[in-house]
């Protein structure tokens, strides 16, 4: 059984007024001691079905399964399980820490809520969590408010905290956007090393696909485009085969940080313009999509298999083209280059 | 070097070109007396007319700072120490107010940092744009032609007139209020345009989309652009020349082929660069630089970068590394690194 | 406790807190401890009416040849009595309405909200005047209870505003996450995020109060049962003080020991402000 199940899930904001539903039709499993990772653009509705996935927002139709039980018809009992096993680590570090309240008692809360923790125990435990997460274990550092303490810091002591509960699924949304770049590798480490420790599923939303391919090394991604689930399937299948005309362009549109690759880039035509409004009828994408045809307009594209547990919505994933090789060949030429 | 031939490209300036804007030993602190901090510590560098300059660094570096003194910007706390800033041969630190309210916007327009915030909720765009004008009398015979210069603008940073003029900004999404900024900034017909984050806020199709603007902006203005980001993919993507700050120090310059490629290379830069994980199979793990950047008031002794340099040796903390230039120009600030080249190299400042 | 030890420096630092605090505790003590200290002669001396400052009557006489000074002391217990518990009851009341009905939201919000109205709507001073005309108690509590039978609105109201925005904000999301239950909520998250707020109305509802009740006794609209400041002001004022400057010193007294109060709270509330905003508070 998997560990969570989302089915059918849709989800319209109750004051929402747009054409449409800020979610629609997703379908997604998420296996124990798993990454999946949601990708797509301001929007798509990526931190919407990360709250959904943490229970915080009731879908409008549709179905999550924990441990195979619907979440929004559990018991009080099991709900108040599911609720410690789901916990978030979110984007900014700043607003996530009461300002009011000093570190140590942000991460001792739920300890002793949850009685993991005594209150002679808990300053003990709280230490470890800290130096678990690579902070210094000094009770000096308890003390602090959280303007006291660097971007890095808090981070790592919001991801104290989660941990603090033992969870089983974490959801981070896009944890290390807010963090100097120098610092990001250094936090996603950080997250991998307690997935090794705690057996833990992570469902891990962002917008950026070196991150995440960092990231979901191994695991899965869920390409997003307007509330609808694109493109699916195992991290290296989806970014270097993508099968999928949106995936296909926003790989093509990411920058690189290397200018022979980018001035190769410069020399093919320029990228389609993506301004159009996601269609109403027929495939969400067929408004923007160099590839479309008629009937891309007049049905929803099922769910088609294009390779080992690859699927994409689309009528003509044969439609799209090999990512360029330029960028491959500039790729290998680099690494050759760094290796003299 | 093996970069010489890809240095033949049309966009890649030398550093020769007519310095537009020089930065001359430049130091802007915050605070008072012993206890000043310094944002920007001592800083020289130059930017050619016709150059597309990135301005790199992580927070705290001290770029912000340094872009908002080319216009004189800097706000009390903070306040210019030590040092000018010329432009055009014109010392923008040592002008009165009025010539400053003419220079800027005019001859030296600059888009922030999340500009999408700059805009007055209000008014329409539209009426925006005609205080502009009326601000500035001698650049446009009349209102109808400065409109007609804006509405070309707006095509040209892919934004049809009539979804921008008599609209208001909460119409607007994210990206399309960037675009409209960064038309606005380029109105009165600057000669260089100065970007704050011009991307950071963007998603990725947003993100080339300003990118590929900017470039084509570039190419068919004339202008020079200095954009300040912590994005070194972007830097890649758009920039002609660079350069790199860290904890206030200006410690790399050259162009953007030096700067990514040369084997003579700043450690903090090839360790940023390293930092990044990447889109592209077959580009090896990303590393983390160990540390973190040194509070402005408690700085190391020596070499800034020391505490989480690879290269380290404990005679970086005797002195600051000077930056020293080679024969193309670039110019990095390490003892390990200089020490090692062959090549004969002189003193950038 | 860090509270009261981060809230020591701060006065140390602040002068002008300093003084207010220094003021407060000095008006406390008298309240306290005013019966031991001074005692009013009950004996009448007509022939020392309204003299001015001078020996064995530091701020002049009254009417009846009674020194001010010791009046004036004995009239701080009941009225700061009064106020004080007029204050808890009215940010006890704001507080805890505001807080549930911000962050439950939807249709119970809605429904306090309407109340909330209703009664910001209603006059205040002219219907403390009925009803204590009505109810004719000199119990602190009632009278209390009938100071504070509008004032707990308007704080309501804006505490609901700031529970309202809390609600969404990442750490009372995340505190929720963590199943924290809603007690932890209303006390640990939402309520130091109000405390400066809180502490500030809390200080102006004890002035107001005052003010109120200085006015109730003034008007003789309370029942007089001893010496107050109120009563003070209107023995003064019945006696012709307005007319004559011989009484100058029977009217002032009472008003300058108001206004005095009135101050210290002001500069006070300087250090509580301070004191809930941790950016301030250290360093």
């Amino acid at each position: 059984m998997s560990l969570l199940e989302i089915r059918s899930l849709g989800h319209r904001y109750p004051s929402s007024r747009a054409k449409r539903p800020v979610l629609n039709g997703v379908d997604m499993t998420i296996e124990e001691d798993s990454i999946t990772a949601v990708v797509g653009e301001s929007g798509c509705g990526k931190t919407t079905l990360g709250r959904v996935v943490a229970g915080l927002i009731e879908p409008t139709t549709g179905q999550v399964l924990f441990d195979g039980q619907n979440v929004w018809e559990m018991p009080k009992q099991q709900r108040a399980q599911y609720r410690r096993a789901v916990q978030v680590v979110h984007q900014d570090p700043f607003s996530s820490l009461n300002p009011g309240l000093r570190a140590g008692d942000s991460l001792s809360a739920g300890l002793l809520y949850h009685k993991l923790a005594s209150r002679r125990t808990v300053k003990t435990r709280m230490l470890e969590l800290l130096s678990s997460v690579g902070l210094d274990a000094n009770e000096e550092l308890l003390e602090r408010f959280p303007h006291q303490l660097s971007g890095g810091q808090r981070q790592r002591l919001i991801i104290a905290r989660a941990m603090s509960l033992q969870p089983r699924l974490v959801v981070a949304d896009e944890p290390v956007s807010m963090l100097d770049v120098s610092l990001r590798v250094a936090v996603l480490d950080l997250l991998l090393a307690m997935r090794r420790q705690h057996h833990l599923a992570y469902v891990f939303v962002s917008h950026d696909f070196g991150v995440v391919r960092y990231f979901a090394a191994g695991g899965r991604i869920l390409v997003m485009f307007f509330g609808v689930v694109v493109e699916e399937g195992a991290t290296d299948d989806v970014i270097d085969h993508p099968r999928h005309p949106y995936t296909y362009l926003l790989r093509e549109a990411i920058p690189v940080p290397d200018p022979r690759v980018a001035r190769a880039r410069r020399e093919t035509p320029p990228a389609e313009r993506l301004q159009a409004a996601p269609a109403s009828r027929g495939c969400v994408f067929a408004n923007r999509c160099p590839f479309a045809s008629d009937e891309c307009h007049d049905a929803r594209p099922p769910a088609v298999e294009v390779g080992d547990n690859h699927r994409v919505r689309c009528f003509f994933p044969e439609r799209v083209p090999q990512v360029s090789t330029v960028l491959q060949d500039r790729a290998a030429k680099v690494s050759v280059d760094h290796a003299d | 070097m093996s970069t010489a031939t890809d240095k033949q490209s049309a966009n890649s300036s030398a550093p020769h070109t007519a310095p537009l804007i020089e930065v001359d030993h430049l130091t802007v602190a915050f605070g008072e007396g012993t206890r000043a901090v310094r944002a920007v510590d001592d800083v020289t560098l130059t930017v050619g007319r016709g150059d597309l300059y990135a301005l790199v660094g992580e927070s705290g570096c001290g770029k912000s700072t340094l872009a908002y003194s080319l216009l004189n910007l800097v706000t009390p706390p903070g306040r210019i120490t030590q040092g000018r800033v010329s432009f055009a041969g014109r010392d923008v630190t040592r002008m009165g107010r009025r010539q400053l309210e003419s220079l800027r916007g005019a001859e030296l327009s600059m888009v922030f940092q999340a500009a999408m915030n700059a805009f007055n909720p209000v008014l329409t765009i539209g009426r925006q744009v005609e205080h502009i004008l009326a601000a500035h009398p001698g650049v446009f015979a009349d209102q109808a032609e400065g409109r007609a210069y804006f509405e070309h603008l707006l095509q040209m940073v892919q934004l049809s007139p009539g979804e921008v003029w008599d609209t208001y900004e909460s119409r607007l999404s994210g990206g399309m209020k960037q675009r409209v900024a960064i038309a606005l900034s380029l109105l009165l017909k600057p000669s260089v345009v100065v970007l704050d984050e011009p991307t950071t806020a963007l998603d990725v199709l947003n993100q080339r989309l300003v990118i590929d603007i900017l470039r084509s902006l570039y190419e068919s203005l004339g202008i020079t652009i200095i954009f300040i980001t912590h994005d070194l993919a972007v830097v890649a993507e758009l920039a002609t020349r660079v350069g790199v700050m860290y904890a206030g120090r200006l410690v790399e310059t050259g162009t953007v082929d030096e700067v990514f490629l040369d084997r003579r290379r700043h450690p903090y830069v090839e360790a940023l660069v390293s930092a990044i994980p990447s889109v592209l199979s077959g580009q090896g793990v990303a590393h983390a630089i160990p540390g973190q950047v040194p509070d402005l008031r408690n700085l190391p002794p020596g070499c800034r970068f020391a505490p989480r340099c690879p290269l380290a040796r404990s005679s970086c903390s005797d002195g600051e590394p000077p930056l020293l230039a080679d024969r193309q120009g670039h110019a990095v600030a390490c003892f390990v690194v200089n020490e090692d080249h062959d090549q004969d190299l002189v003193v950038s400042q | 406790m860090k509270l009261l030890r981060d809230l020591g420096r701060i006065c140390w630092s602040d002068k002008s807190s300093l003084f207010g605090g220094l003021v407060l505790l000095v008006y406390i003590f008298l309240a306290i401890f005013g019966s031991s200290i001074a005692r009013l002669t009950s004996t009448e001396n007509p022939a020392a009416a309204f003299l001015p400052p001078g020996r064995g009557h530091i701020l002049g006489t009254d009417f009846y040849g009674r020194p001010i000074l010791p009046q004036l002391i004995l009239g701080t217990r009941p009225i700061m009595e009064v106020a004080v518990l007029s204050g808890i009851m009215v940010v006890f009341i704001g507080v805890v309405v505001g807080l549930a009905s911000g962050y439950k939201g939807g249709s119970v919000d809605y429904l306090v909200m309407r109340f909330v109205d209703v009664i910001l709507t209603i006059p205040g001073l002219p219907l403390i005047i009925v009803i204590s005309a009505v109810v004719h108690s000199a119990n602190p509590f009632v009278l209390a209870g009938i100071l504070s039978v509008t004032g707990w609105a308007g704080l309501a109201r804006a505490v609901r505003s700031q529970a309202l925005s809390l609600a969404t904000v990442d750490f009372v999301e995340a505190a929720r996450i963590q199943g924290l239950p809603l007690r932890n909520m209303i006390s640990k998250q939402l309520l130091p995020n109000v405390g400066p707020y809180v502490a500030i109305n809390f200080l102006l509802a004890i002035n107001g109060a005052i003010y109120a009740l200085v006015g109730l006794f003034l008007l003789g609209v309370a029942p007089v049962s001893g010496t107050n400041w109120g009563t003070m002001i209107n023995l003064a004022m019945s006696q012709g003080a307005l007319y004559s400057s011989s009484s100058i010193y029977y009217l002032f007294a009472p008003m300058a020991m108001i206004v005095l109060l009135h101050m210290a709270f002001i500069f006070f509330s300087r250090a509580l402000d301070r004191l809930f905003n941790p950016r301030l508070r250290v360093a």
